[in-house]
């Protein structure tokens, strides 16, 4: 709300707080950003015309899940897991035709959205620590779980029982699908989530990256059956009224990573630096006044917005908070190839 | 001990004697009863007293890798940026008010309520009352403040409907998103679930009243109302005093759950108590030193606060608690 909605709404991918220049790759932290003057301005025009909910500012997470749940909203600006438990009570009703698809938004001004990022999973991981007595061992253990036999064991499970060769391509029946579902079977199984913590093949959309040597897909998800078998009728209608394979052909694919993605860099500040600090003051602040420029009436609009930056401006480290990360960033795009 | 048994052998040998040798007559006398309360000193000293060693945080720029004792000293930096930024000054004057509204509040509603009940007869309705009105005090504040949410909500909340079918309004008010409503908000929904609860303290003062009083006063002429004000309020005096004096070490908390159940982006300005203060920009960064510093001055005032209605209450007529 404070920074991902003017980011992705003017066409920047995920960099967290920052807003990143697609070819100078500078960060600027979004809540100073024009954009989100934009996105205030929206705003606030939404809310003088009564478009807004009234209790958009004063709900709790529980209340606004309530509320889709309820049916009665028309639309929403949110993450689908966000508010996936509403989407469910509704399927449960059966009220179908008051669910909820996704459409990427932005105002007219995008050249392109940027929904859909590279797929980053972030688990604790495995590291091998200094007092390890044999590390190149251990190193060519990971890199054995990195074999493609081993990825097919962990990730599809085992043959004959968990899928079959037909043709060289792998092939489920639909109670192996079912059974693919079912945690529990997947956990005694051994496949599955028990592999999370080592090197494990991602889903992407580039293809190089998604299959197998053998031409067959390292993840079952991008299998078509696994679509066929997972969307709701509701949804395979909509699929076929604007002829698209799946829900996610709405956005524009997946762009590729061209550099540490803008989220990660807090993380790798020290946490009692100003820099670090400062983000959670700026955030706070933000909270506050994207509230209070919404709901005011139009003409005060400019002074908030004054203010509203006048107070970001005196949080201590914020400026250098982007220094700091538009250099991370440019010195990590040496590391990612294109 | 050793102290006393030096002055002993200075002087006024046979009076300090006598007195020690009577204190460990006395002690060893009741040596059950001190043994039982060794448990209650321990808890307090665990949990009161060596938790102050923590504040030693407060100077530091703490880092939980490096410890208590490893952290850089940093002096009254943490209490200079407190009193630097405006959102905190802005939350010791929410605080204030908030509390204050409810001290007066609760006070006021819970004696009304324990009068009145007091003086029911018919012990069916009184204890139905009773029922009633103290249970919202186990609901714990996060359904609590659900229910304030639901009543108050603009579009479908009970009272901005009564208000609009008695045509008092056009439109729905946003209680809970206009500062300037939040702190009577705070405090009434304080009165609904304490009130109850509040009220038994002093009922049950007054059923240590004499029945003669009340007899008395009859026999001399006076009415209900003359009975409350003559007897009833003068008798459960100490009690209310006390309650007073412990609340208003509480002025410097105004809830954590409470408020914080209830404070969102809209009405934040009037809803950042310490306690919210805390929790967001030092609990939830991490900033343990920061956290401790502001909690150090919660506690200093608090400490005051107590000190000086304490001795208010001696002043005016005598009765302290301390």
């Amino acid at each position: 709300m404070e920074y991902g909605a003017p980011r992705y709404l003017s066409g920047y991918p995920n960099d967290g707080v920052t807003m990143v220049d697609q070819e100078t790759l500078e960060a600027k932290v979004v809540m100073t950003t024009d954009a989100n003057k934009e996105y205030l301005k929206f705003m606030n025009e939404m809310w003088n015309l009564g478009y807004l909910d009234k209790e958009v500012f004063m709900q709790k997470d529980d209340q606004y899940k309530a509320k889709i749940a309820s049916g009665r909203v028309i639309g929403v600006y949110d993450q689908r897991w966000g508010i996936v438990d509403s989407l469910n009570a509704l399927e449960k009703i059966g009220k179908d035709d008051r669910n909820l698809v996704a459409f990427p938004v932005t105002i007219d001004s995008a050249e392109r959205e940027y929904y859909r990022g590279p797929y980053a999973i972030v688990m604790q991981g495995i590291s091998i620590t200094t007092s390890c007595k044999d590390p190149e061992g251990a190193f060519r253990f990971l890199d054995r779980m990195a074999a493609d036999d081993i990825q097919k064991l962990a990730i599809w499970g085992i043959e004959g029982e968990d899928y079959t060769l037909v043709d060289g391509k792998f092939t489920r029946t639909a109670e192996q699908w079912n059974n693919s579902f079912d945690l529990e079977y997947t956990r005694a199984q051994g496949s599955n989530d028990v592999f999370n913590n080592f090197p494990r093949r991602e889903r992407t959309d580039n293809e190089t990256y998604a299959k197998f040597d053998d031409g067959n897909w390292c993840n079952p998800s991008m299998d078509p059956e696994y679509a066929d078998l997972r969307y709701k009728d509701y949804e395979k209608q909509i699929l076929k009224d604007y002829n698209i394979k799946t829900l996610n052909d709405f956005f524009a694919p997946a762009y590729p990573a061209r550099y540490q993605p803008g989220w990660a860099v807090r993380q790798q500040l020290p946490q009692d630096s100003a820099e670090y600090i400062s983000i959670d003051k700026a955030l706070a602040i933000a909270n506050e006044w994207h509230a209070k420029i919404t709901q005011a009436p139009p003409g005060d609009f400019e002074t908030l917005w004054e203010q509203y930056q006048a107070e970001l401006t005196a949080v201590p480290g914020l400026a250098e908070y982007e220094a700091e990360a538009t250099r991370l960033t440019q010195e990590s795009a040496k590391y990612y190839g294109d | 001990m050793k102290a006393l048994s030096t002055q002993g052998q200075t002087g006024q040998g046979a009076r300090r004697l006598g007195k020690k040798k009577s204190f460990m007559r006395l002690a060893y006398e009741q040596r059950q009863l001190l043994v039982l309360c060794i448990p209650f000193l321990l808890f307090v000293l665990v949990f009161n007293y060596l938790p102050v060693v923590g504040w030693t945080m407060a100077f530091q720029n703490f880092s939980p890798a490096k410890g208590i004792f490893g952290s850089d000293f940093v002096g009254m930096a943490n209490f200079v940026e407190a009193f630097n930024d405006t959102n905190f000054l802005n939350a010791i004057r929410n605080t204030l008010s908030t509390s204050f509204l409810k001290i007066i509040f609760s006070f006021f509603s819970a004696i009304l309520l324990a009068v009145m009940l007091n003086e029911v007869r018919i012990i069916a309705f009184k204890r139905t009352v009773q029922t009633i009105s103290y249970l919202p005090y186990f609901v714990s504040w996060v359904v609590a403040s659900n229910i304030v949410y639901m009543v108050l909500s603009p579009s479908d909340g009970i009272i901005n409907i009564l208000l609009m079918k008695m045509g008092l309004i056009s439109e729905g008010v946003p209680f809970m998103g206009e500062p300037k409503y939040f702190y009577m908000i705070i405090a009434l929904s304080n009165v609904w679930k304490n009130v109850g609860w509040n009220a038994i303290i002093y009922l049950s003062a007054m059923t240590g009243i004499d029945q003669e009083l009340y007899e008395a006063a009859a026999v001399d002429g006076a009415g209900r109302i003359r009975r409350i004000l003559a007897v009833t309020i003068p008798c459960i005096m100490p009690t209310i005093k006390i309650m007073l004096v412990l609340q208003i070490g509480h002025l410097m908390n105004a809830g954590f759950e409470h408020v914080y159940l209830l404070s969102n982006p809209s009405n934040i300005s009037a809803s950042r108590t310490i306690d919210v203060y805390v929790y967001t920009y030092a609990m939830k960064g991490g900033r343990l030193s920061y956290g401790t510093a502001i909690g150090i001055f919660n506690s200093t005032v608090s400490i005051a606060l107590i000190m000086i209605s304490n001795w208010v209450s001696k002043k005016i007529d005598g009765y302290g608690i301390f």
